[in-house]
């Protein structure tokens, strides 16, 4: 699940209002992203400090129905609880994938029919890379450099050093 | 007092005057010989790491993520390989134990306390198989939570400025006085393309106080023993302690439950207010940490927390650890 998509889930879930998966798959992600972590962080306290208006000048129900309505609010007109291969942008998303994929295979073929040419030349085009993702992407674990065929360098073995995926931004520890 | 004698005692005063860069180069130069003495390598099947001999009986510690499924574990010192032994790990540190048959070893000397953001970190370990490599830096944060590996680990030290390479894991971090303070555990950097080219930034070490707790528990119970109370704790704002009519410093908020947890046994929720723990107030949520590990069999607890306002007491039991 996307950033996006959970950022949706955010106030669900400090309210106590989401369902299991629904809870699981925002535990998950704010385990490893430090902005929708942080961005929970703030729901909570809002909540922590909602809370204590309960028993204020505010008339009785007033807290839950703030509470209750955020799921409205923020599904307006989806159905909380339909399965998700039901949903037609998932059937539409896998159908276009199908045809990528495919794309994806004649154009790695074509390229073998032209690098067997012995005739031609290419020269790789420079790669545009965006700018750096989320921590998560990251590898497990860190290898030194390896490029077959390079003068320099040439290691025996393996050497281990894990990476740190995430730097999560909440202040909770476990007991 | 003749004039050749007077020239040789002045170009043996020069000789003697060192300066303050000399000086300093010799003693990192004494702690990283020392150092030295007590690092080893790990080799467990194709990966190579480091560790650091822990006592005199043999008993060797590294990180434990690098001993997952490893069929055959071979610790080196100097030219000398030993087939070692796994103990147990500590999951929730990242600390491991092998035992190797040898004598005649050199343990590091173990700061019993966790150093403070500023100390110089001294670091040895096999940066790309190279045994013995040293780099310095400084410890820039302690209490850092990381995730590696989709496993959170808490309060860790950070270091910025030494060069944490591949095969440093499990490697020594001591202080100027060469005093072990840290065992190398991972590193990050901000570029997600990774392998090719870039460097890690930050290096992040289980503090010495951690480290010490893990190793003593499994050499004393052959493996890993702490306490668990399966809950996550948040310390308060001010502003929530005053609207909830809290004394300064005072109460933690249950952030999340485990599942069939002592926590979720005694009815524990998630954003109750806990203000007590036994015949103590909560205030400082280190020392509970502490006292919660440091529990070797099941015990009885009494909780207090507020649930809606409302205080409640209810008798818990913390258990020990699954290690999941």
């Amino acid at each position: 699940m996307g950033c996006d998509e959970v950022r949706d889930l955010l106030a669900l879930y400090a309210g106590g209002e989401s369902y299991d998966h629904e809870r699981a798959a925002v535990e998950i992600h704010v385990g490893v992203c430090a902005a929708c972590a942080r961005e929970l962080d703030q729901y909570r306290e809002a909540r922590a400090n909602l809370a204590l208006l309960r028993e204020g000048d505010a008339p009785p129900g007033t807290f839950k129905t703030i509470w209750a309505g955020v799921r409205a609010e923020r599904f307006p007109a989806r159905p909380a609880r339909s399965p998700a291969w039901l949903d037609p942008a998932l059937r539409y998303a896998a159908v276009a994938m199908v045809g990528v994929a495919i794309g994806v295979v004649a154009h790695f073929a074509q390229r073998k029919t032209v690098a067997a040419d012995p005739g031609y030349a290419t020269v790789a085009a420079p790669v545009l890379i965006p700018a750096p993702v989320q921590p998560a992407t990251m590898p497990h674990v860190i290898v030194p450099h390896r490029k077959p065929g390079a003068a320099g360098l040439e290691l025996d073995g393996t050497y281990y050093l894990p990476r740190v995926e995430s730097l999560p931004a909440g202040r909770e520890k476990d007991y | 007092m003749s004039l050749a004698a007077l020239a040789a005692l002045t170009l043996t005063l020069a000789a003697q005057e060192e300066s303050t860069l000399q000086k300093l180069e010799k003693e990192v130069s004494a702690v990283v010989e020392k150092l030295r003495c007590s690092v080893v390598r790990i080799q467990a099947d194709q990966l190579s790491f480091s560790g650091v001999i822990y006592s005199p009986e043999g008993y060797v510690i590294t990180d434990a993520s690098g001993l997952d499924h490893a069929r055959e574990i071979k610790v080196s010192i100097g030219e000398k390989v030993y087939v070692a032994e796994r103990l147990d790990a500590d999951r929730r540190t990242g600390v491991a134990v092998v035992k190797i048959a040898a004598t005649g070893l050199k343990p590091a000397s173990i700061c019993p306390d966790t150093c403070r953001p500023g100390t110089t970190a001294l670091l040895v370990g096999n940066s790309l198989g190279l045994p013995g490599s040293f780099s310095s830096g400084t410890i820039g944060g302690i209490g850092r939570s990381i995730l590696v590996r989709g496993r959170k680990y808490e309060n860790m030290l950070q270091m910025t400025g030494a060069d944490v390479l591949p095969g440093d894991c499990g490697a020594i971090v001591a202080d100027a006085a060469g005093h072990f303070i840290g065992l190398v555990h991972s590193a990050a950097t901000p570029d997600p393309g990774g392998e090719e080219k870039s460097s890690p930034v930050l290096a992040f070490a289980v503090p010495a106080p951690w480290v010490k707790f893990s190793a003593d528990r499994i050499i004393k119970n052959g493996h890993m023993v702490r306490g668990w109370l399966g809950a996550s704790l948040l310390p308060l704002t001010e502003s929530v302690r005053t609207q909830l009519g809290l004394e300064p410093g005072v109460g933690a908020e249950v952030a999340r439950v485990d599942r069939d947890s002592p926590a979720a046994k005694a009815g524990l929720a998630t954003r109750d207010i806990l203000v007590a723990f036994g015949d103590e107030i909560v205030r400082d949520l280190e020392a509970l940490q502490w006292k919660i590990a440091r529990v070797e069999t099941p015990t009885p607890i009494k909780l207090s927390f507020l649930h809606n306002r409302e205080l409640r007491q209810v008798e818990a039991r913390i258990e020990l650890d699954p290690q999941k």
